[in-house]
């Protein structure tokens, strides 16, 4: 995995152990971050639903208030109850207290609701203000200076009344009564000209008739005060014509004492009184029309202003709850998604941290088994960063150098096991046979003795002495492939050219002897290595190629060449002689391999020539040669030859 | 100097000079009486004020308020004025109050010229003769002090700016009707605009668009709509009432800007109007429709009343104001709003012709008008609602009346409003 990988390759283990703790701790706080900007979110919304609430419920007592307003402004007017009116002016304060305390609506969009409903309360009051000067001027008018005039009018008509009682009667002027005049002593409050008074052009009354009159004047003066305080119980309009015909009635009979005192003050007090009456039902008019006209208006449309308040608030708490709603599902949805998302990261991110960590171990373990059980194959797995892990690894690494070391020390041991056993089977085998022969001889040798045939037995003693110095030869030979390795086996750079060319010289009389040419070809490499052993390796082969080659065409030859690659000398020695069948060619290498026996020979000269090579990190083959014969190939080392 | 201008100027010279003729005693006057108008803001506008002072050399204080408040002012406090503009159903209060006083008719330089609509209650001869209180039932004195139609020599009020009123309509969203045939009251009472309808806030005007409209949904009839018994204030009341707790009304609106606000918030898309709010909202872009119905318009009539306590200098004053009004210059200054004075061919030299033929004659706009504001108040081509000046006034439903049961209304009002 690629993350991996890279904190593996970048990021050390106490440094990813810290992250993992702190990108945890980061999530955990982000998640506590989450939490905390939904519940602020909630709690502000919870404060605008809580904020809206507490208006609703003002604007629900705003409309009580204002229908209690009326209620209480009603019964002023028609009870005349001031606490009423006191109590208009303590609820409209409160309702103005109210209002100012719904200035903050209008941010959503109700300031000019607010404002408007401010503005009807505001009329309703100055209507009421207003209504209350009237009521309190019709109130003066009608207790106070009706009243005043009313007695006064009565006062003045029984002092008519009685100083027309005091005066003598004049006879012989006495017009004609009215029809109705004697009827009814308290006339109803006829209009003017509908049989009242007699006109004013008809003078000189008599006493009776003025007597009459004044007893009438009470009477429509009781009338009067009867149909105007109906009026003003009753707000009937018909009382109000009632009143004016019955002042009409006693300006009119007041005509009847023309001419006296108290006749012109009562017409002056019945003037002030009958504008006394009209001006009280002017302000009774007033007032109710303020009231139920007005006031009314204005309290509707406060009411109106108020509901249309409510109906605002009640859609914004809605669409507030709706957000509220909305805003719990989404934040509900979003911290569970956040939620899980981060959880997903820090298991992510957890499993990414423990695989950096445990896939190291892991593979490190396995290795660890494999280099316990002795493995030298097992992979080093790659750790480049110096920490525990990278001490762990380098660890590892030396387990296996061991082991390669222990593997390569146990096959050199093998092999020198096997190659002992094979040299005890080999050695135990071809030094056995001279002994048999030996053995038989000395048998035929005593059995001649025994017979006086000591001629004869002389002569085998002679096949004893070859048979003894044939194991003798093999004794040596032996010795001296145990040498190889072991002793004289210094090293040095050693010029092949000249070597060889010495051993060509030192061979002469035996080639020239056997007919057999040795050449070498020039440019031969330097090579480093034991001169004497790498002398021993062309000598073997030289008595080898001696001792097969037979070409009577060509004539004997042995060639020996070379060319280098990158990495080694190869050194050629081909001859021209039968060659070596490709099953025997690595036989030949074998301790006592003959592919003749009947050459003489130990077999054990390649093998030397092998175990030579194999000290000088070189190698010997046997090849096939182009045309016939035999090619001895040589590898040595070049970083070796170099080494000097 | 064509023909039609110099007709137009000599009119104009003509009406100066006997507006000079009219104020004789004021030529005279030493000094230079003050004279207080209370009113409404309809007629109360500063360019007729600066223009009266102008042209009568006195001054004039006016002060403008709300129907209630100055009615109230009015009936009870006759020193409070010297003239007192209103409407007509004003009349019965005030002439009961006792706060004004007759006008001498004798003393109105164009009282021959004032239109039989203010004398008779009709515009011509086949005009409806409206229930409620036409302004001849209210305008003469009669001998026992009573107000009738049997013409005297002295007037309660002087006739001069008159209107009619209906509902106006947001035509974006309720269809088009034809005027006088099937433009209807009853639309205030459609299930279709159920929530979206107000009405006027003053029980002597709005009472009787209600009753309008349920009588053209044929829901009850009256006896004289102009006078309800309580029984039929009962029998309306419970009808509206039961319809408001529905829902079916808005509410009330209580000022032409209310009114504007509320067709232009789209609250409403019908309703009682007046005649300046539907050109506010025309002029804002609201395609706001001056119903004519074919039951006949609610009118009106603005009253000039004298005080009871205007005296002397004053009241010479007074009469030279009521003078000047009828004198042209005021008539056409008013008629740029909508509205009629009652001796229209004395304000005609003041007007052009293009606006003499919108205004009065009901005929599309022969160039743009403009409204007393200066600015175009109407297009080219634009045809007033309701036609010409004698259209309209033929017919005619019911005139804005104090009715008997004036108190009793106002209760029924109050529950009405509250519901």
């Amino acid at each position: 995995m690629a993350v991996t990988d890279f904190l593996l390759r970048t990021v050390g283990l106490k440094k990813r152990i810290a992250l993992g703790y702190i990108v945890t701790g980061l999530v955990a706080f982000m998640i506590a971050l989450l939490s905390y900007g939904a519940f602020t979110r909630l709690a502000e919304d919870f404060r605008q639903i809580v904020h809206f609430s507490r208006h609703s419920a003002d604007n629900m007592a705003f409309a009580r208030q204002m229908t209690e307003m009326q209620r209480q402004a009603l019964i002023y007017i028609y009870e005349g109850h001031s606490s009423a009116g006191t109590q208009v002016g303590t609820i409209y304060k409160q309702m103005m207290d109210s209002i100012l305390s719904s200035q903050d609506l209008d941010r959503i969009g109700a300031g000019a609701v607010v404002e408007l409903a401010r503005r009807h309360l505001e009329a309703y009051y100055e209507a009421f203000r207003e209504v209350q000067r009237q009521r309190q001027l019709q109130d003066r008018l009608v207790r106070s200076e009706f009243r005043v005039h009313a007695t006064r009018a009565q006062q003045l008509i029984e002092e008519l009344t009685r100083q027309e009682a005091a005066q003598p009667e004049t006879p012989g002027l006495r017009p004609p009564l009215p029809e109705n005049s004697f009827l009814s002593f308290i006339p109803a409050a006829a209009p003017a000209g509908q049989g009242g008074a007699r006109p004013a052009s008809e003078q000189g009354y008599t006493e009776a008739e003025r007597m009459l009159n004044g007893a009438k004047m009470l009477a429509s003066l009781l009338q009067i005060e009867k149909n105007a305080y109906r009026y003003f119980d009753s707000y009937e309009s018909s009382f109000i014509q009632a009143a004016t015909a019955s002042l009409e009635d006693t300006r009119e009979r007041l005509q009847t004492f023309d001419g006296q005192d108290k006749a012109a003050e009562l017409k002056e007090v019945l003037e002030r009184y009958e504008i006394t009456f009209l001006e009280a039902v002017q302000r009774t008019r007033g007032y109710l029309y303020l009231i139920n006209v007005v006031m009314s208006a204005q309290a509707y449309e406060t009411i109106y202003q108020s509901n249309k308040l409510s109906a605002m608030m009640l859609h914004e708490t809605g669409r507030i709850q709706q957000e509220v709603f909305a805003h719990i599902s989404s934040r509900q949805q979003l911290l569970l998604f956040s939620t899980a998302l981060l959880l997903l990261f820090i298991a992510l991110f957890s499993y990414l941290i423990s695989r950096s960590i445990t896939l190291p171990l892991r593979r490190l373990t396995e290795t660890f088994k494999l280099l316990s059980s002795g493995s030298a194959d097992a992979e080093i797995p790659p750790y480049l960063l110096q920490d525990e892990l990278g001490d762990l690894t380098g660890s590892a690494a030396s387990f296996k150098g061991k082991n390669i070391e222990l593997l390569a020390s146990k096959k050199e041991l093998e092999r020198s096991n096997d190659e002992l056993e094979q040299f005890v089977y080999t050695v135990s085998h071809d030094l056995k046979s001279p002994i048999v022969t030996s053995m038989g001889f000395i048998g035929i040798i005593r059995k001649l003795a025994a017979q006086g045939k000591a001629e004869q037995a002389m002569g085998m003693l002679e096949k004893v002495v070859k048979a003894n110095e044939r194991m003798s030869q093999l004794i040596n030979d032996l010795l001296e492939l145990s040498r190889v390795g072991r002793i004289d086996m210094d090293k040095k750079l050693v010029d092949l050219n000249a070597l060889l060319a010495d051993f060509a010289r030192s061979q002469a009389e035996r080639l020239k002897a056997a007919t057999f040419t040795l050449i070498i070809q020039p440019n031969l490499p330097s090579l480093f290595a034991n001169e004497s052993r790498i002398l021993q390796v062309f000598e073997n082969i030289l008595s080898n190629a001696l001792k097969y080659v037979r070409n009577e065409t060509e004539g004997c030859r042995l060639e020996i060449n070379s060319y280098d690659d990158a990495q080694l000398h190869h050194i050629l020695c081909a001859d021209n002689g039968p060659g070596i069948a490709a099953e025997y060619r690595d036989k030949v290498f074998g301790l006592f391999y003959r592919l003749n026996v009947n050459i003489e020979g130990t077999g054990i000269g390649l093998a030397v020539a092998k175990k030579i090579m194999k000290f000088h990190s070189g190698d010997i083959s046997a090849e096939a040669r182009p045309g016939g014969g035999a090619v001895f190939h040589l590898t040595f080392p070049r970083a070796e030859a170099g080494q000097s | 100097m064509n023909r039609r201008t110099f007709l137009q100027h000599s009119g104009k010279i003509g009406a100066a000079a006997l507006a000079a003729a009219a104020f004789p005693k004021l030529g005279k006057a030493q000094s230079r009486p003050t004279i207080k108008v209370v009113g409404t803001h309809v007629t109360l506008l500063e360019p007729i004020r600066q223009k009266a002072e102008q042209d009568l050399g006195i001054n004039i204080e006016f002060h403008p308020g709300g129907d209630a408040e100055v009615l109230l002012k009015a009936s009870t406090d006759p020193t409070a004025f010297d003239l007192y503009e209103q409407w007509s159903n004003s009349i019965k209060v005030l002439w009961q109050a006792k706060t004004i006083q007759p006008i001498n008719t004798r003393r109105l330089t164009y009282w021959e010229e004032i239109n039989s609509l203010s004398k008779t209650g009709r515009i011509s001869d086949k005009a409806k003769h409206g229930l409620g209180d036409a302004p001849d039932k209210i305008l003469f004195v009669q001998s026992d002090g009573r107000l009738d139609g049997s013409e005297t020599e002295e007037i309660s009020f002087l006739p001069y700016v008159h209107n009619v009123d209906s509902f106006g309509y947001n035509s974006s969203v309720v269809p088009k009707g034809i005027p006088y045939e099937t433009e209807s009251w009853g639309w205030l009472l459609d299930e279709r605009w159920a929530g979206k309808v107000a009405i006027v806030n003053s029980p002597e005007i709005g009472i009787f668009d209600l009753a309008l409209a349920v009588r053209a949904k044929g829901l009850m009839q009256f006896k004289d709509m102009g006078n309800m018994s309580r029984e039929e204030v009962d029998q309306l009341f419970d009808i509206i009432i039961a319809l408001k707790r529905k829902g079916h009304f808005r509410g009330m609106w209580t000022s032409v800007p209310h009114s504007v606000e509320l067709m232009a918030t789209s609250e409403v898309v019908i309703q009682s109007m007046f005649s300046p709010g539907v050109s506010a909202l025309n002029g804002m872009g609201i395609p706001c429709i001056y119903a004519a119905p074919k039951e006949g318009y609610r009118a009106w009539h603005g009253v000039m009343c004298l005080s009871r306590a205007c005296v002397d200098e004053r009241q010479e004053a007074a009469y030279a104001f009521m003078n000047w009004w009828l004198s042209g210059w005021p008539g056409a200054f008013i008629a740029r709003q909508g509205y009629y004075i009652s001796n229209p061919q004395r304000s005609k030299p003041f007007m052009s012709q293009a606006e003499w033929d919108y205004w009065y004659e009901g005929k599309p706009a022969a160039e743009p008008l403009m409204g007393t504001d200066g600015k175009i108040s109407v297009q080219l081509g634009e045809v007033r609602t309701g036609g010409s000046y004698l259209r309209r006034f033929e017919n005619i439903a019911v005139w804005n009346t104090v009715m008997d049961t004036y108190e009793y209304t106002l209760t029924k009002w109050n529950e009405f409003v509250l519901a």
